[in-house]
């Protein structure tokens, strides 16, 4: 937190055209990295995400989100397309996102791989994309989809996916005990959510989740903790303050200085933007379960360097004006 | 054909100019942050509704279901309530007792544990091994075992056998009422009496409380207080006062023995209040181990088996033929010599004679005598007034196994049946109704409801229910009381039935009854199975208590009035100096002991008298002229005790004992409470119980 807070800071005073040229260099490091962790870091949940720097996790994927928004901002700053674009135009940033999505998905990591997927995407379509390419650009999508269903997706990915569309179906494989069971953590989430109705059972009081019922409270579910001690009118505010700052980073971008300074500062508005909304998709049942922090509310140290950071180059650009 | 299309508006843009003017980007800047805005306000809607929806609207379906899977509720094991006689003299409690149990899995060598366990608990080989080679976690091996039994488990240190608490019913006062408290099963129910009637008070509210369990099971408690008042449960307080239940078992007891009969009840009742201050049978049983004995003595059969109550019955033909003005107590009855033919049926009188006043006929209990006033006030009215009685039905004790008694239906009726039921044959009551009847009789007028218990108090003593509101209903005039009292009265004078009893301090109204028990091999009645009785109340004027002494199949003699009427006399005297009711008699003896002196607060007694419910001295001694001769002693009463017992008894009081066979005391060569002189050789005769 106070790294984070320190780095915020920083940042936010170097120029982000120092930023720009760095792009690279970081985008390379944390790709470099992400590589190594994909296959020496350390196992934790059946997938290799972390490193393990004195008796700290870090976790690459975090921070390639970052660097490869900084690529791509860069990328579209320095294009020389002034008009929408075509699919064809894009190839490079395509590529710049397609590696740490491709590798992020193998750790494997499928809610930080469709972040990144998204974010890029949010960025292209911020800078317009011809009708014709984006009707294109679905219609891969929609193929891709169901390939993708029968040949990347893992088992425990699809079960996730299954017990959202089933939540009432306990699906508990005879055969192999060991398969967790999938609907436990979006059930559990909606009963601690549940619990909690207008003002909330009080900080600290949540019975679901202190009891440890639900799985992974401190992570992706923290949500559900607060939902259930706060209640609707804590969800309504915390919400709320999100999309504000969302709002925020967006306005920014919008009369940002330069053109870098606006994708860069989009491109952390998009992350926090779908964040926070995945995430509560997630933790009130309208999405499947994918592994994905909320900012600032989730446990994970790089989770939330890595916002800090993004909102410190913000910082930066709205300073720049 | 894509890459032409495509490629085409690239070319378009080139042409135009590539700075993008201020106003264009300032416009498309506020489209952007307008479609930026509009999104995230349209999924902050989305999300907060949906939020709304698990929150707000199915909160309460999903609390539910979120609480059935972390809340638990356990079940408190409530402490059995006591029972307590009316003056708080606890008859009954709950202790809790250590249980054998093993976990076979656990148990190493099977072999070896089952012979030990059996030597150390006296069980047998085959049925411990087959319980310690069953497949389950949780057997008993032996319930409620004695604590050197528990410590020689604890000792062995046994892989696989624990001990456990258990809760196990405790009856201080051993056979004392054992009848009218009943038993406890081993698992803290109510089988019989009064612990089956007030079982569910007894046992308490089941104390069901919510615990947290979280994902491990492991549980704790939630702010949901648990009263530690309401874990145990009701007390029940009883209408019996123990010190009078304890002399009436004790007389009936003697009563029973001395007429050499198979077994006897006796009933004190409070005619106001309609309290019973003891309701008793003999032979009795000990509750704290009654399997051991059989199980006709566990029945309360003064209050569940019914008996023709005889003569004593005539108080009831008496009080409805004066109240239905059939007769008066001066009218002269013809008893035709003491032989009456009513169809091919003869009744026999007692006491023959031509002719009696009908005060007579109840004196000398004429039989010929009866059957002709229930003749007079007829048998439609009799029934009636039979029924008004209370016999027929319950008494409302609410004692479970309660008997009603038995009337035969009117429409059976023959002559000789209301001959017979006239004086108390063809017709069954139970001892207590008898006492009911008299008691109609000792408080002028009134069927009065017997009470056998008070009150149940929650355990820091507030009363939660209260039983014993008096139930009354006038069923004969208060002239019609006093008649039939007058004709009691006469009874027990010079020339009637119980003449023989000597009352020393209070007048007493009584009725003597003898009746003949149906032949148990054929029709009609036995020649020689009998039952004697005698009833009463006293004092006269404002009669205290009601007394019923019921003897069943004395041997030799069978007079109400000789193998009942003594412990009548004893039960009847006893109790009410105990109540400290004024003697009405005029015979000198010094009051002393039977108030409470003024208690000198400095004064210390060397040794602390050891607290006895009852007084095993009876009071007659305390009150006697003169001072005591103290080198003469009073014989105890040895019957029933082991013969430890019998030596430590004896050699207290410095009485020789000679032991006769061994066992449980059965005769001793001199009567209980006789003065004989220190020293004096007894011969006491054991016996082992069999069963």
């Amino acid at each position: 937190m106070i790294v984070g807070t320190v780095l915020a800071v920083v940042l936010s005073q170097i120029d982000h055209i120092i930023h720009e040229k760095l792009a690279w260099i970081a985008y390379v490091v944390c790709l470099g990295a992400l590589i190594a962790v994909s296959l020496w870091g350390e196992e934790r949940n059946n997938s290799r995400r972390w490193f393990v720097l004195a008796g700290v996790g870090l976790q690459p994927s975090e921070f390639v989100k970052l660097s490869t928004i900084m690529v791509v901002a860069r990328f579209f700053s320095q294009a020389r397309v002034s008009e929408r674009y075509t699919l064809r135009q894009l190839w490079q940033p395509g590529l710049l996102i397609g590696i740490p999505f491709l590798v992020i998905l193998k750790q494997p990591d499928l809610g930080t791989a469709l972040l990144v997927g998204f974010v890029g995407v949010s960025m292209a379509l911020y800078e317009g994309l011809q009708t014709r390419s984006l009707l294109l650009a679905l219609g891969i999508i929609l193929f891709v989809i169901p390939l993708s269903w029968k040949y990347v997706i893992l088992p425990g990915q699809k079960d996730r996916v299954l017990a959202w569309l089933n939540p009432q179906v306990l699906k508990m494989d005879k055969r192999n005990p060991r398969r967790y069971d999938r609907t436990i953590q979006p059930r559990m989430a909606k009963w601690a959510v549940g619990s909690g109705r207008f003002f909330g059972k009080g900080s600290r009081r949540g019975t679901q989740t202190r009891l440890k019922y639900l799985p992974e409270i401190h992570n992706d579910f923290s949500l559900a903790v607060y939902a259930e001690e706060h209640g609707f009118a804590g969800c309504t505010l915390l919400l709320g303050l999100f999309y504000i700052l969302v709002i925020w980073i967006f306005r920014v971008s919008a009369y940002a200085k330069t053109k870098f300074g606006a994708q860069l500062a989009f491109g952390v508005g998009a992350m926090v933007f779908w964040q926070v909304t995945i995430n509560v998709g997630m933790v009130t049942g309208l999405l499947p379960v994918v592994g994905l922090p909320l900012p600032f509310m989730s446990y994970g140290g790089s989770s939330l360097m890595t916002t800090m950071v993004g909102l410190g180059m913000v910082w930066n650009v709205s300073l720049q004006r | 054909m894509i890459s032409k299309q495509s490629i085409a508006p690239r070319e378009r843009n080139r042409k135009k100019p590539a700075v993008i003017t201020p106003e264009q980007n300032e416009r498309a800047v506020r489209i952007r942050i307008v479609i930026a805005v509009g999104v995230i306000a349209l999924l902050y809607a989305g999300w907060l509704s949906r939020a709304f929806q698990l929150q707000i609207l199915d909160h309460a379906r999903l609390l539910r279901e979120a609480e059935a899977n972390y809340l638990k509720s356990i079940v408190f094991d409530t402490r059995r309530g006591d029972l307590l006689d009316r003056n708080g003299v606890v008859l009954a409690k709950s202790i809790s007792a250590d249980t054998v149990i093993a976990n076979p899995r656990l148990v190493k060598d099977r072999e070896r544990t089952a012979k030990l366990l059996s030597e150390m608990l006296t069980l047998p080989l085959e049925s411990l091994l087959s319980r310690l080679n069953s497949r389950r976690y949780y057997v008993y091996i032996k319930r409620q075992v004695t604590s050197i039994e528990a410590r020689r488990v604890r000792r062995a240190k046994l892989p696989g056998i624990f001990i456990k608490q258990e809760s196990k019913r405790y009856y201080p006062e051993r056979d004392l009422a054992s009848q009218i408290l009943g038993i406890v099963g081993v698992d803290s129910k109510g089988l019989e009496g009064v612990e089956l009637e007030f079982n569910a008070p007894l046992l308490g509210e089941v104390q069901r409380v919510k615990v947290i369990r979280d994902w491990r099971n492991k549980t704790s408690l939630t702010d949901e207080t648990v009263s530690t008042e309401r874990l145990s449960g009701r007390n029940v307080v009883l209408a019996i006062d123990a010190k009078i239940q304890r002399y009436v078992e004790q007389q009936l007891k003697e009563a029973v023995l001395n007429s050499r009969a198979t077994s006897g009840m006796a009933v004190v009742l409070d005619p106001n209040s309609g309290e019973l201050l003891a309701v008793a049978n003999y032979p009795s049983f000990n509750p704290n181990s009654f399997t051991r004995f059989d199980r006709n003595w566990w029945r309360n059969r003064a209050l569940t088996d019914v008996y023709e109550p005889g003569s004593t019955f005539k108080i009831l033909t008496l009080a409805a033929a004066l109240e239905t003005k059939s007769v008066t107590l001066n009218d002269i009855i013809d008893t035709e010599g003491g032989r009456m033919r009513i169809g091919r049926y003869v009744i026999h009188d007692t006491h023959p004679s031509d002719r009696f006043s009908v005060l007579d006929c109840m004196k000398h209990s004429s039989n010929i005598c009866m059957a002709k006033v229930a003749d007079r006030i007829g048998k439609k009215a009799f029934f009636d007034f039979i029924k008004r009685f209370g016999v027929g039905s319950v008494p409302g004790t609410r004692f479970p196994g309660e008997t009603a008694g038995m009337v035969l239906p009117l429409k059976k009726w023959g002559q000789i049946h209301l001959a017979n039921i006239a004086f108390g044959q063809g017709i069954a009551t139970s001892a207590v109704q008898l006492a009911q009847i008299v008691a109609v009789i000792a408080n002028g007028g009134f069927l009065v409801k017997p009470v056998l218990a008070k009150r149940i108090l929650d355990a820091d003593g507030h009363v939660v229910q209260r039983l014993d509101g008096v139930q009354r209903k006038r069923v004969i005039s208060e002239t019609t009381a006093a008649l039939v009292k007058r004709a009691m009265v006469a009874v027990m004078q010079p020339g009637g039935t119980g003449q023989e009893l000597k009352f020393e301090y209070y007048d007493v109204a009584g009725k003597t009854g003898t009746s003949q028990k149906k032949n148990p091999d054929g029709p009609g009645y036995s020649e020689d199975l009998w039952i004697g009785s005698m009833t009463g109340f006293a004092p006269v004027d404002k009669p205290r208590i009601v007394v019923a002494v019921v003897i069943d199949e004395p041997l030799d003699k069978h007079y109400g009035s000789v193998v009942a009427g003594p412990a009548f006399r004893a039960i009847t005297e006893w109790t009410l100096r105990y109540l400290g009711v004024p003697p009405t008699r005029q015979k000198p003896f010094s009051v002393v002991k039977l108030q409470k002196p003024e208690r000198d607060r400095s004064y210390v007694p060397r040794v602390r008298p050891r607290p006895r419910v009852a007084p095993r001295r009876p009071l007659e001694l305390i009150a006697q002229n003169g001072p005591a001769d103290l080198s003469k002693v009073i014989v105890p009463d040895f019957g029933g005790l082991s013969m430890d017992s019998v030596r430590k008894l004896a050699s207290r009081r410095g009485l020789d004992i000679e032991y006769v066979d061994h066992g449980f005391s059965t005769q001793q060569s001199i009567a209980p409470y006789t003065r004989v002189a220190k020293g004096s050789r007894i011969r006491v005769v054991f016996k082992l119980e069999d069963k």
